[in-house]
């Protein structure tokens, strides 16, 4: 290690990795080596927090949606919890269903997104047309399943929207079983056993376990350090108790690791699905409370759904935390409300920020080109660090 | 002293033949072909789309002909996108993608916005919540006959 003299500074900006978004790293280096690495963050900060306290829980929906690009329905999913958690209601057993569906869906695609960034940063550009395919294909999919409606608001509290297209089990069946498994069996032959992408990614980016719990990792990343800890298994949700799957873990917490861990997850993921598409319920899928379609026949009803287009649906008083595991580890929502339609306070406990204090344990040591593929390992959002 | 410009004819008489031609076979390819450089702080990042749609993006503010604006520009990112739209060369010209580099759109209420109309002299405004690969075609299209009238001194 060299002195401050001897070392010197450069900037890593606007766009660190590829997909992260707009963030600024200040780097201090000793020739091609790494020696401290300054995260600056804010450039996505666009107030979400302040706005969520000026408008209903329905328009805070669509605030929070654009929190993830690359994960629909994952950030929205922890405050339609937490506002249900507040108002002392449950949705029903089809609607929690089909949530999770969706839920895991998401996680499917900012997967895939999160190992093409990966491969593009270690040189492997390839993988990104053959993932840009299967997400155009599952957006497809999401829109013919949700019946066009917007992820945004699809999930809300008390249930969502409207019933699932009639022919959506098909369809979804048909993408684990035709459409998705290509896709993966292509990505995997491109980088699993790849020399060069193993050379860029083994080793590198290492975290010890008490590190990661330290800094406060979460999802992926903090299973890769070898920590059993997963939302859905270590405090259940909506349905995940009586499903089956996996939780892997690698002990070895290098950029490998993750890549490993994605890959696998992808596959735990099409395995719930599938299991809920043998076991989906029927009946309604929203509470008739919050219901805003063309069923209003009698008066109460009438009033009710005019009172929800007006003014929203007033919280009860109190204060919550729900948290989800979103694909970038756990996304909590603090709701405080004074018994108003608008809460008084909400926070977002985003997974990214962790992770961005520890970027300088991580990368300390490494050379400056490793710098770009450990960001994109771990998967960081700006827009979902910055809120 | 007052000089009228209402036509290539008055241009050829204050300038002369040489920079008349010069000017219109620069500004011919300034039209044909743009290099634009994306600055993306928000949710539709339009790198792909830009390829699409028939524009090369860059990565490089030295290479770039197009600021491409998209996501709502925070306060702190402002002075970033106009330090890159500083370092292009001239003749430069800027897109904003999106609503929210429009005028903040969904977020404009927010104390963390500013909208790219304040800081960077947009030329073309994309609308939509995301734009579609079409509506950026068709806002490349516009930029092109902006640059085209410009140097026909329109």
């Amino acid at each position: 290690m060299t002195t401050l003299q001897e070392s010197y500074f450069m900037n890593i900006a606007p766009e660190p990795a590829a997909g992260i978004g707009m963030c600024r790293l200040v780097a201090q280096l000793d020739g091609e080596k790494v020696c401290r690495i300054d995260p600056h963050i804010g450039f996505s900060h666009r107030g979400i927090e302040k706005l969520m306290e000026e408008h209903n829980l329905l328009q805070g929906l669509v605030f929070t949606d654009k929190l993830n690009r690359s994960a629909p329905f994952s950030c929205v999913h922890s405050l339609v919890l937490a506002a249900e958690k507040l108002l002392g209601v449950k949705a029903p057993k089809r609607a929690e269903c089909i949530r999770v569906i969706l839920a895991e869906t998401g996680r499917i695609l900012s997967h895939l997104r999160a190992t093409a960034n990966l491969a593009a940063d270690t040189g492997t550009d390839i993988v990104y047309p053959v993932v840009r395919k299967a997400c155009q294909q599952a957006y497809a999919l999401l829109d013919t399943v949700c019946v066009s409606c917007p992820p945004a608001v699809f999930i809300r509290p008390g249930g969502i929207k409207n019933d699932i297209a009639p022919q959506s089990k098909e369809l979804i069946f048909n993408w684990l079983t035709k459409e998705l498994p290509p896709v993966l069996i292509e990505i995997e032959e491109l980088l699993t056993e790849n020399r060069i992408f193993k050379s860029r990614t083994v080793g590198i980016g290492v975290i010890g376990e008490q590190d990661a719990v330290a800094a406060g990792f979460s999802g992926v990343n903090l299973r890769a350090c070898g920590v059993k800890w997963d939302l859905r298994i270590s405090e259940p949700y909506e349905i995940y108790d009586s499903l089956s799957f996996d939780m892997p873990v690698n002990p070895e917490g290098d950029c490998y690791a993750r890549y490993l861990l994605r890959i696998f997850e992808i596959y735990q993921s099409m395995s719930i699905i599938r299991q809920i598409l043998e076991m989906l319920p029927d009946g309604d899928v929203l509470l008739p409370d919050f219901c805003m379609g063309e069923k209003a026949d009698s008066l109460t009803a009438l009033s009710r759904r005019f009172e929800l287009y007006g003014t929203g649906t007033a919280l009860s008083a109190g204060e919550v935390y729900a948290a989800t595991e979103s694909p970038l580890g756990e996304f909590g929502v603090f709701l405080i409300s004074d018994g108003s339609e608008k809460p008084y306070r909400c926070h977002f406990r985003s997974a990214g920020f962790p992770v961005m204090q520890a970027l300088d344990l991580l990368t300390k040591g490494y050379d400056l080109a490793d710098v770009r593929v450990i960001l994109s390992s771990l998967n960081i959002l700006t827009t979902e660090t910055d809120r | 002293m007052e000089v009228k410009q209402d036509g290539w004819i008055d241009r050829l008489h204050q300038y002369g033949v040489a920079a008349v031609a010069f000017q219109s076979l620069a500004s011919w390819v300034c039209a044909q072909a743009q290099a634009g450089m994306p600055v993306s702080t928000g949710c539709c990042s339009c790198f792909s789309q830009m390829h699409r749609a028939g524009m090369e993006g860059v990565f490089n503010p030295h290479h770039a002909d197009v600021l491409v604006v998209n996501g709502a520009l925070s306060t702190k990112a402002a002075f970033i996108a106009r330090r890159l739209y500083d370092q292009m060369p001239a003749p430069k010209y800027v897109i904003a993608f999106g609503n929210c580099a429009v005028n903040g759109g969904l977020f404009a209420k927010s104390y963390a916005i500013t909208s790219a109309r304040d800081i960077l002299p947009v030329d073309v405004c994309v609308p939509g919540c995301p734009p579609d690969t079409a509506a950026l075609s068709a806002g490349i299209e516009k930029l092109r006959q902006i640059i085209r009238n410009r140097i026909r001194g329109k």
